[in-house]
């Protein structure tokens, strides 16, 4: 099982490196010039809000642009949007239910006011495995003996994040989040399984959209 | 990502490593799971292992579920049966917490069977000595029957006790008894109300068999609903805190186990494979100790199945014993929760 498990993350990891590739060079030849790396999450992340795990990702910009209103005679308002690619791994621990752990890349469309305040809406689409716990198994002679049991998922995601800058003194600035998702993962009896994430983070970001 | 490392460590840890204790203990707390073919079955043993004393508990429907309702302690048991005996829990393939990627072909009472006997038999496995009783309540005697009448499974079981529990899946059969149901009701409610159960007993005269749904529409309005007087209520005690608590603090994922077609699935497919089974003639076979309890007032399998089930019965008379509850419906450890407690440990420790 460990070993199926590595070969899959690796065909996942693959599989996100070659759509960063190919958005990355998409983006390029219908938008320009991409925005590279913008920034890192670290947040916790809660299934189903109370059952505690991580995740992780990075920020990728593909492309930005900024949107300008005149607020009277001397003043502007600077709207900046940007397609972000975010690329991202976590884990959850639902105690005697299911360990989970999971690679999802993520495509959203990020809008932050000049105050700070940004939301960002998206989808992801990746690999889930789950890992049930103290799984025994009895045998035709009537042994009962311990088994792993854990199932592979193709998982698709969808959230809104809302965030806030805290710290806008220079490029490095770092932003809390707050971020409610839905994981849809298939096949599962009927049919799939849904999962109910809320995601409270921080977001480093390294240069400037 | 030193960090991210540590922390995926300590997550296969969790997975991996947690390990849940099979001891004998006046509060037992031990949760486990049990791979079936394609289905992974939760199985929650609580109370007081040290009893020795094992009470399976088949919920009915089909299709509803065990282990919320043990979470919430909806029915009481936590600081009554459990006090006394060790209750195991189970949600069964298809419903509530139960994983796996199950086909739909399996959703047969052959396969119910095989899961139920594996829980027994891990009972069996995991606490040396221990006694396994089964207590299956409307469809989950339906269930406990079957599985009694199956191979040797008896020899698994050291006493069955029927709770308002169903030995006929027949729609046509079920509403025979329920027609002579409301005539032993008019006949008991005369004094209270003689115009309106004199006229019941007139339409039941007029309408014998009950087929159509007006039918049975115009039969209901003489019995009335549970809770809206003669039928006692169903309903269990749940409160919004307990509710959350099975959301946000239990082993539950409420997305299949309440926001899926899973449970109305398994109703319909479960139903569909036991329709037309009429378990009254080999009962003779079931030959353990026997506990029925039955509700006075149950409208949805009515006392006098029950009473026919149980004189069917293998069981010689001194170790099989037929109650009937006065005061309720379907559910007597709802209606008469106290002396539902204490006549099931009168029994199990009889044995």
């Amino acid at each position: 099982m460990k070993k199926n498990v590595s070969t899959k993350v690796k065909i996942s990891a693959h599989i996100v490196g070659c759509a960063l590739l190919f958005i990355n060079l998409f983006m390029q030849k219908v938008v320009g010039q991409t925005t590279g790396f913008t920034g890192v999450n670290v947040s916790y992340l809660g299934e189903m809000v109370t059952h505690p795990g991580i995740k992780v990702g990075v920020d990728y910009g593909l492309s930005a642009w900024s949107k300008v209103k005149a607020e009277g005679k001397e003043r502007e308002r600077k709207i900046s949007k940007s397609i972000v690619f975010s690329p991202s791994l976590g884990s959850f621990y639902h105690k005697r239910y299911q360990t989970g752990f999971f690679i999802i890349p993520e495509l959203k469309y990020l809008r932050v006011n000049p105050k700070g305040f940004y939301y960002d809406l998206g989808i992801g689409l990746g690999y889930l495995r789950t890992v049930i716990p103290n799984v025994y198994e009895i045998s035709p002679s009537g042994d009962i003996n311990k088994v792993q049991v854990g199932y592979d998922y193709l998982s698709s995601l969808c959230f809104i994040t809302l965030g806030r800058s805290i710290n806008r003194q220079n490029d490095n600035s770092m932003s809390l989040f707050v971020k409610p998702q839905f994981m849809y993962a298939i096949p599962n009896f009927t049919y799939g399984t849904g999962y109910f994430f809320l995601e409270l983070g921080v977001n480093l970001k390294i240069k400037e959209t | 990502m030193k960090i991210t490392t540590i922390y995926i460590f300590l997550m296969l840890a969790f997975s991996f490593y947690s390990c849940e204790k099979f001891e004998f203990t006046e509060d037992a707390d031990t949760f486990y799971h049990l791979k079936v073919s394609d289905a992974v079955i939760p199985v929650w043993v609580k109370g007081n292992t040290e009893s020795k004393k094992f009470v399976v508990f088949v919920n009915g429907g089909p299709g509803l579920t065990s282990l919320d309702v043990a979470h919430m302690d909806a029915l009481g048991w936590e600081g009554s049966l459990e006090d006394e005996i060790a209750m195991v829990y189970y949600d069964q393939r298809g419903t509530g917490n139960a994983q796996g990627r199950i086909p739909q072909e399996t959703l047969t009472l052959r396969h119910y069977l095989l899961d139920l006997k594996s829980v027994v038999q891990s009972i069996h496995g995991m606490y040396n000595g221990a006694q396994v009783f089964l207590m299956g309540h409307s469809f989950g005697g339906f269930i406990g029957q079957s599985f009694l009448l199956e191979d040797e499974n008896s020899h698994l079981i050291s006493g069955w006790i029927n709770i308002d529990g169903s030995t006929i899946v027949d729609n046509e059969i079920t509403w025979q008894y329920r027609h002579g149901f409301l005539i032993d009701i008019a006949n008991e409610q005369m004094s209270e109300d003689s115009i309106k159960w004199s006229n019941a007993i007139e339409w039941a005269q007029n309408n014998n068999p009950i087929e159509s749904q007006s039918q049975k529409e115009e039969w209901r309005k003489f019995i009335g609903h549970a809770g809206e007087g003669l039928i006692p209520t169903d309903d269990l005690n749940i409160s919004a805190r307990d509710f959350l608590g099975v959301i946000f603090n239990s082993s539950y994922n409420i997305f299949p186990a309440y926001l899926s077609a899973n449970s109305s699935l398994v109703s319909y497919k479960l139903y569909t494979d036991a329709e037309g089974t009429n378990l009254l003639p080999l009962l003779h076979k079931i030959e353990i100790p026997v506990l029925t309890i039955w509700g006075k007032y149950d409208d949805v399998i009515p006392p006098q199945l029950g009473m026919d089930g149980f004189n069917a019965l293998g069981t010689v008379a001194n170790r099989k014993e037929f109650i009937l509850f006065q005061e309720s419906g379907h559910q007597p450890f709802v209606n008469q929760a106290d002396l539902f407690t204490k006549k099931v440990v009168e029994f199990v420790n009889d044995i």
